[in-house]
């Protein structure tokens, strides 16, 4: 029984390798080139940095919760390198947006948007409920973010709920930029203790805290998705 | 083999990239995701000097990002209310044709396994790695192999009879 089941296993297992042929690979002759992948070989000092700034944050933490609950935005945070890297490994649910034109739209939980940044310190997820942007990033020198798309799982919206409209443009000018098309114009970070602000294309996003899932609210009839894609994704 | 010159990342990727690519495919859902991840895993590779066992930390990259890349997808599906083939999406239809009702049965439950289970499905029927071998490309106990392959040996059956939803 388990001799046969092994067996078929393994049919299934090569049939489905031998579909894929190096005819139909798109790097079957060389490795993919990243642009504005940085060379980190030389960045020795990368990991002791990345202690020493996570030392500061827990560091910043303790004196946060030391000072009261009404202390936070000014004790830590801010912007540059450091204030991106702290980044890694948090994930932020979209709060409010400024639009070009200079008007504020909330967003509301239902929406399910928002941004995770991999613990790698490359890489980072943004949605919009099922819609949903893997991207590599890059940090400048001035600390603003380059993003590089990777891929979208995409999932259309046909309603004229405001809110997801506005949530949908904003992460696609974070992503993509405004135009549709990777430009790679920087995103400008500011990173507070439970606050996190992205401009870019002329949005500002205004992110709060990733909420636990049991706060969040009930399933909108008009999102693209009923709940955040970056909701479970530190679970 | 130690009195063997150790190729390099071009000579690696020459070499194995086609056989990590069908790795990874057993791990995710869709080619181009797998070749998405052995980009990566080669992409790491590039910024550090050559492990002493190039191709087992190849297969262990390909392991550990495909598990990223489907943590970070299983919520978007849990929200897609449209199950997703893990057998067949994204494959030509001509692939589609050729592939067996029974192979698909066997490839949908194996992708219905516990994340675990799976890896060590594939790296023992897939890759013919012993015991041993899956323990050290997964960062397990041996034991821990054995336990995951028992259990899985056991659900296969009932989710192989299972009809799709």
């Amino acid at each position: 029984m388990t001799v046969e089941l092994e067996a078929r296993l393994r049919d299934a297992l090569r049939l489905q390798a031998d579909e894929v042929t190096l005819a139909g690979l798109r790097f079957a002759d060389g490795p993919r080139v990243v642009p504005g992948r940085p060379a980190r070989r030389g960045l020795t000092w990368l990991a002791p940095a990345a202690i020493a700034v996570c030392v500061l944050a827990v560091a910043g933490v303790v004196a946060v919760i030391a000072a009261g609950p009404h202390s936070g935005r000014t004790s830590a945070g801010g912007s540059g390198p450091a204030a991106v890297a702290s980044l890694a490994g948090t994930g932020w649910r979209l709060d409010s947006v400024r639009k070009p034109d200079g008007s504020t739209v909330a967003i509301p939980a239902r929406v399910g948007a928002g941004v995770d940044f991999e613990r790698d310190h490359t890489r980072l997820g943004a949605g919009v409920g099922t819609s949903f942007t893997d991207a590599r990033y890059t940090v400048t020198d001035a600390g603003d973010l380059v993003v590089t798309p990777i891929g979208t799982t995409g999932s259309g919206y046909a309603g004229s709920d405001p809110a997801v409209l506005t949530a949908v443009d904003a992460m696609t000018a974070i992503t993509y930029g405004r135009s549709g098309q990777s430009s790679g114009q920087p995103v400008s970070v500011d990173v507070q203790p439970r606050l996190l602000r992205l401009s870019a294309d002329g949005y500002v996003l205004s992110f709060a805290d990733k909420l636990p899932l049991a706060t969040t609210s009930a399933p909108a009839t008009g999102a693209p998705g009923t709940s955040s894609p970056v909701a479970s994704l530190h679970t | 083999m130690p009195t063997e010159m150790q190729p390099g990342p071009a000579a690696l990727y020459a070499r194995h990239y086609l056989e990590l690519v069908r790795l990874a495919r057993q791990l995710v859902d869709d080619v181009e995701t797998a070749e998405d991840v052995v980009q990566d895993v080669f992409a790491a590779l590039a910024d550090k000097r050559l492990p002493d066992d190039p191709v087992r930390y190849l297969r262990r990259g390909v392991v550990n990002r495909s598990r990223s890349v489907l943590r970070r997808r299983r919520t978007v599906r849990a929200y897609a209310h449209r199950p997703v083939d893990p057998a067949g999406a994204a494959d030509p239809a001509d692939a589609e044709l050729l592939r067996s009702e029974e192979a698909r049965a066997v490839l949908a439950a194996v992708a219905a396994l516990p994340r675990r289970q799976r890896e060590v499905v594939v790296l023992r029927f897939y890759a013919d790695l012993s015991v041993a071998e899956a323990a050290a490309v997964l960062g397990i106990r041996a034991g821990a192999v054995t336990t995951s392959l028992r259990r899985a040996l056991a659900s296969l059956p009932a989710l192989i009879e299972r009809p799709s939803p």
